[in-house]
């Protein structure tokens, strides 16, 4: 009965924490864009978590390198069970332009699992809710 | 660019044996060696008054190093470029002569492992990141491989 219940207030309040693992803020602004009214992901539950460990998905932005790569491991052990990772953009998706260079790595799936992938540099909007929207169906 | 100054430049080069050349108007290419460099900036800044020094930038030449100081005045831009020897590696401070030169000549150090005497933060890292070898050379050498720098970083991963 519990996990039914679980299941439901999960689908319909994802509490979303952003973290930028060198990102060159155009996906954050993209991303910034799809939570503010315009476009309002929030009307779907989503809203940012102050921490993570109070989310249920984490958003990554940006290319991960030598310099985030153990930052963006433990803030992904800091998220509570059942968690969800979205890899927003090109870099976190690929490396992105940056794939190649002496510290950077090749998206982010080599450090964390990834549940959905939105490419894009930056993605619009759209995309971002359509990813959301899709990750929580799968959920269901 | 004043004509003044030109003037001054071209006196300069012939006196120390060096070139100096105006490809496009506004730019102008000085050599000076590294036993002048301060003093020679040090003369642009204080009595032609060329206080914006842009950037500085470090070029891989094979054998040597070139530093490259880009000032400039307005519409015009003087680049000062200076040789150091891959096998010293070791160059002149302008700190003393422009103190935001501090956070280039680091950069410079990050990137190509040129020394600059003279520069109090030069031992720390600026843009490296923290876990990085010290036994490793500096990224932006022609020398260096980045798939072996990634593997160091432990950056490569076996994809299945």
């Amino acid at each position: 009965m519990f996990e039914g219940l679980t299941k439901w207030a999960r689908t319909r309040s994802p509490w979303v924490y952003h973290i930028n693992a060198s990102s060159c803020n155009g996906c954050d602004i993209e991303l910034v864009a799809s939570l503010t009214p315009r476009y309002d992901i929030e009307r779907f539950g989503a809203i940012l978590a102050p921490s993570p460990r109070h989310a249920d998905v984490l958003i990554v932005t940006g290319t991960v390198n030598a310099q985030t790569k153990d930052r963006l491991k433990r803030v992904y052990d800091q998220v509570p069970e059942p968690k969800h990772v979205i890899a927003l953009g090109a870099c976190a998706v690929s490396g992105g332009v940056f794939k190649g260079c002496y510290n950077a790595g090749q998206g982010i799936q080599d450090v964390i699992p990834v549940d959905m992938f939105i490419p894009g540099c930056p993605p619009r909007p759209e995309a971002i809710m359509y990813g959301v929207l899709k990750l929580l169906g799968a959920v269901k | 660019m004043s004509e003044s100054l030109l003037g001054q430049l071209q006196t300069y080069a012939a006196q120390s044996n060096s070139k100096v050349s105006m490809p496009r108007k506004g730019e102008t290419f000085i050599e000076v060696d590294q036993d002048h460099i301060k003093d020679f900036i040090s003369h642009l800044v204080n009595d032609f008054r060329i206080l914006h020094l842009a950037t500085i930038t470090g070029l891989d030449l094979g054998e040597n190093i070139g530093i490259i100081y880009h000032l400039s005045q307005d519409k015009d831009t003087i680049y000062v470029r200076s040789i150091v020897p891959k096998a010293k590696s070791t160059a002149v401070s302008i700190v003393e002569v422009i103190p935001g030169a501090i956070l280039y000549e680091m950069e410079i150090h990050d990137l190509f492992g040129v020394t600059f005497t003279g520069n109090p933060w030069i031992n720390q890292k600026l843009l490296l990141p923290d876990n990085w070898p010290a036994d490793l050379p500096p990224p932006l050498l022609k020398t260096s491989k980045p798939a072996e720098i990634r593997k160091r970083l432990q950056l490569e991963v076996e994809r299945k």
